[in-house]
């Protein structure tokens, strides 16, 4: 358990510091590009490119931290009206289907990434299109073990009386 | 006995342009001669996303197919680019010679590719387009904030020939980009120029034809072979004579559109013979760059140059 | 059998699942009801590449994250007292047009009410305003510069907007300009209001001093240039809207932790974190919206919707009342991101059916969504301030009601004034 947890806490650092240097680089490298438009009016052929694949994989990354710790926009109206118990179970359910959907969304972003694959294109020269693209079913399994995850203790949470 | 067949199309011209009325009236006739068993479905306007987007969703099968410029469609044949290299033509008689001798081949190896087409389209001829100063030489060109649209490989290697840098910018981002300074200089047919709302902000445009732009219909292989082949024999008729018909009329457009430039004050610039030699070297450079770099094939490249010569050799006797 | 599917995800979603998993559900249930492969979820989802401009968005939330974090509240408080405290209904009058622009340079992306909620509240309280007032006022102010440039929603209402055939013509620039009247409006009235208040109950005033004033932008002489950047590069034409992200990114980086020093680097990181995983929030749920828009456009919902509408209404004025009560109710369950992207595929081509500017149906989307921003049981000022100040949400609610009013009436002056957002385009 003490492994797991350890093991755990290291893959968020991992996490949070692809998402901080994606952001730094996407600062620097915007910058860069303004600075050659303006001062030399010219630019780097590949630097838009990159840049709005980095927005994509700064959203996914996101996303994938904060399916953490539930931080993604939900409604919820409901559950607040519910005892402790029932919130547990209704809150493993909507887990379970959380899960269900990034699977799906896994799936068949990688039936994307495979088909990209195969006909070679390129986003920008030196990178395969298919390898821009190949953090979508990445970020969409993760995100789906997370909800199972979050789904099964909400539901032994919920078993054993809604007690944490 | 064959059910209803539905051809999804997406487009990234708008609704109501002269291309979506001819292709429409080309749909309809054929749903009328095949009683209704094939249809066309149209996206107008960019609904489905750019040019790759639906190229993609043309692989999953989600489109069956899309009316796009034809070098969007290097996937399938990368030789379908080959009029657009630069400086190739020097007036629309040279265009429509060439063309008669090459684009049946063209339309061929695009079928070979998996492209089901209907010939080609002119687009127009795109000509430099400048917001702060006439640009007459090459030299002029360099000292100019010149556009790029993205993934374009063939234009990079020419602007690199040229000795421009230029500044990459999304289709989208061009019209912002003129107003706020980003960029000063831009390549467009007239229609283009004129659709895309950049003649409000332009001032000059250089007479020199930097390169000749084709749209195609292509619809994908696979679905097009579900068609019966009675029924894909009509739709080949009817779309042939429609593409043609659009080649046609995006002619007099182009030519109505230029005058229309003029009258809004935007002043056209003459290079001088020196310069247009100048210009033809780079281009030459150019197309060369094109070829090592593998972007079209030397040997359709050699035979367009060789129809080129002939023809040249041949109104000069 | 399709049907059950669609409740279910209704009943999901009001469960609390994921609004992004509920919308990428109701899109896959919509394609897969029309054989269309899946596969297409990838290519829409990856369509966030096609629009260069959402670049703006990380940056300009992370620049909000960090200005929400030092003293550029504090300083831009003191400054704005200097120019208008001494004022009837001065300070009032101060909390409106500093939460205005504050809200414009973070993009209005929640920051606004963290930064300046505490710090105005217990001034206004030692002004004398009594704690009603001072607590409506600040929950209230905390979306206010929703309209004004760069608001991230004006911005995502373009990029959606331009997905549809009848939004081609919403461009950035566009909707900037459009927001910018509609946005002085509704400062003016709150503060018309703040100052008739004022007048029934007085409360000490700060009188004007030069010294003062002058005191106050040397202090604030850092955060000066910011407002040069965002609007002067945007409307001067020397940036592009993400390129002015960039810079106001990489300055307010450079003035917080090297000039100020009031961010350790460890904190920037943490800072950087949280900024991306709201980024990251909002973007999933605008690609996959993409995707279920992209559904709606194959299976023509948007038109099937006019026609049933046009049977019972057929006045463009009986709509865009219509409109706004939906707009109200709408805006007390669902957050502004999640409304933008769900609603504005489906109301656009309707609007356009009536003779709506797609330009103007920004503003009077936004401008209702500022007032969801204070309704229970979703309100984010209503979540953000209770959290802030401990105080319970339905109390805090009550004491947004005045303003609520005033807004309203801005609301609807916006939306019969048509001229007000187009002016300027
Ligand atoms: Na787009
Ligand atoms: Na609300």
């Amino acid at each position: 358990m003490n492994v797991l947890h350890m093991l755990l806490k290291a893959l968020h650092r991992i996490e949070d510091g692809i998402l901080a240097l994606l952001l730094v680089v996407m600062i620097g490298l915007a910058v860069v590009q303004i600075g050659l438009r303006n001062l030399f009016d010219s630019g780097l052929l590949w630097a838009d490119s990159l840049l709005r694949v980095l927005v994509l994989w700064i959203a996914l990354m996101g996303a994938i931290v904060a399916s953490r710790e539930h931080q993604h926009i939900s409604m919820d109206l409901i559950t607040r009206f519910l005892s402790e118990k029932a919130a547990r179970y209704v809150g493993s359910l909507t887990d379970m289907f959380a899960a269900g959907v990034c699977f799906l969304l896994a799936w068949h972003s990688y039936d994307f990434v495979i088909i990209e694959r195969e006909s070679a294109s390129f986003t920008f020269p030196g990178a395969p299109s298919w390898l821009c693209e190949s953090i979508m079913p990445v970020a969409f399994a993760i995100m789906a073990l997370r909800y199972l995850a979050h789904g099964g203790l909400a539901f032994a949470g919920a078993r054993r009386g809604g007690q944490q | 006995e064959s059910s209803a067949l539905t051809l999804k199309i997406a487009t990234l011209s708008p609704d109501g342009s002269g291309w979506m009325t001819k292709m429409r009236a080309g749909a309809g006739e054929v749903d009328k001669r095949t009683q209704g068993r094939v249809q066309f479905k149209f996206y107008t306007g960019g609904t489905m996303g750019n040019d790759r987007s639906v190229l993609s969703k043309i692989k999953i099968g989600q489109l069956q197919g899309g009316a796009v410029t034809a070098g969007s469609l290097t996937d399938f044949n990368r030789d379908v680019q080959i009029y657009a290299m630069p400086l190739k033509f020097k007036n629309f008689n040279e265009v429509d010679a060439v063309r008669g001798k090459m684009d049946s081949m063209l339309s061929r190896s695009l079928e070979q590719g998996g492209m089901v087409n209907f010939g080609f389209a002119e687009a127009g001829f795109a000509y430099a387009m400048s917001k702060t100063g006439p640009i007459s030489s090459v030299a002029e060109l360099r000292k100019h904030k010149v556009w790029i649209p993205e993934n374009d490989p063939q234009s990079a290697e020419a602007l690199k020939a040229f000795q421009v840098s230029p500044i990459p910018l999304s289709l989208a981002d061009v019209l912002p980009g003129l107003q706020t300074g980003i960029v000063d200089t831009v390549a467009s047919s007239p229609i283009g120029a004129l659709a895309l709302q950049w003649h409000t902000q332009v001032r000059y445009v250089t007479e020199l034809p930097l390169s000749y732009i084709v749209g195609v219909l292509a619809i994908d292989q696979k679905a097009f072979a579900k068609i019966d082949p009675a029924d894909q024999a009509v739709v080949r008729e009817v779309m042939t004579r429609v593409f043609r018909e659009i080649d046609k009329q995006n002619r007099q457009d182009n030519l109505a559109a230029w005058e229309a430039l003029q009258k809004q004050g935007i002043k056209a610039v003459r290079p001088s013979s020196q310069e247009v030699e100048e210009w033809e070297k780079d281009a030459q450079i150019a197309g060369e760059r094109i070829v090592k770099a593998g972007i079209v094939s030397p040997q359709v490249m050699q035979v367009l140059e060789e129809n080129l010569k002939q023809l040249r050799s041949g109104r000069k006797q | 059998m399709i049907l059950m599917l669609c409740l279910a995800l209704v009943v999901f979603a009001l469960l609390g699942a994921p609004l992004f998993t509920v919308l990428a559900g109701a899109a896959m249930l919509g394609f897969w009801h029309d054989e269309i492969p899946l596969t297409v979820m990838g290519v829409e989802i990856y369509r966030i590449v096609e629009t260069p401009v959402l670049l703006a968005l990380p940056l300009f939330t992370y620049a909000g994250y960090i200005l929400g974090e030092g003293q550029t509240s504090h300083r831009l408080v003191r400054l704005t007292r200097a120019f208008l405290g001494w004022l009837p209904g001065g300070l009032a009058i101060v909390a409106f047009t500093t939460c205005a622009f504050f809200t414009a340079f973070t993009g209005a992306s929640g920051a606004t009410i963290v930064a300046m909620g505490a710090l105005l509240y217990p001034a206004l309280r030692q002004a004398g305003y009594d704690e009603r007032f001072s607590l409506g006022l600040v929950t209230t102010s905390g979306s206010l510069g929703l309209l004004l440039p760069p608001s991230l929603p004006l911005i995502l209402y373009a990029i959606i907007a331009q997905q549809m055939p009848q939004g081609a013509g919403v461009t950035i620039d566009a909707v900037f300009r459009a927001g910018l009247f509609p946005a002085l409006l509704m400062v003016a009235l709150l503060s018309l209001f703040g100052y008739w208040v004022t007048k029934r109950r007085p409360v000490e005033l700060q009188p004007f001093c030069w010294r003062e004033l002058g005191r106050a932008l040397v202090e604030a002489k850092w955060e000066l240039p910011l407002p040069v950047f965002v609007l002067g590069g945007i409307y001067g034409g020397v940036f592009a809207v993400s390129e002015a992200a960039a810079v106001t990114a990489l300055y307010v980086t450079f003035v917080s932790l090297v000039v100020y020093r009031e961010v350790r680097l460890t904190r920037l990181i943490a800072l950087m974190r949280e900024a991306m995983v709201m980024v990251g929030g909002i973007l999933l749920i605008l690609a996959v919206a993409t995707a279920l828009t992209n559904w709606f456009i194959d299976a023509e919902v948007p038109s099937k919707l006019f026609a049933l509408v046009k049977q019972y209404i057929d006045s463009k004025w009986a709509f865009l009342l219509l409109l706004n009560v939906f707009l109200l109710i709408l805006g007390c369950f669902l957050d502004i991101f999640s409304a933008l992207v769900i609603m504005v595929p489906l109301l656009l081509p309707m609007a356009a059916g009536f003779g709506i500017h797609p330009v103007h149906l920004g503003i009077i989307f936004l401008a209702n969504m500022e007032i969801g921003y204070c309704t229970p049981p979703v309100g984010m000022n209503l979540m953000i301030a209770s959290y802030r100040f401990k105080k319970p949400m339905l109390d805090l609610a009550a004491s947004t009601l005045p303003f609520l009013g005033v807004l309203m009436v801005a609301v609807l002056i916006i939306t019969f004034v048509p001229v007000l957002s187009l002016a300027l385009l």
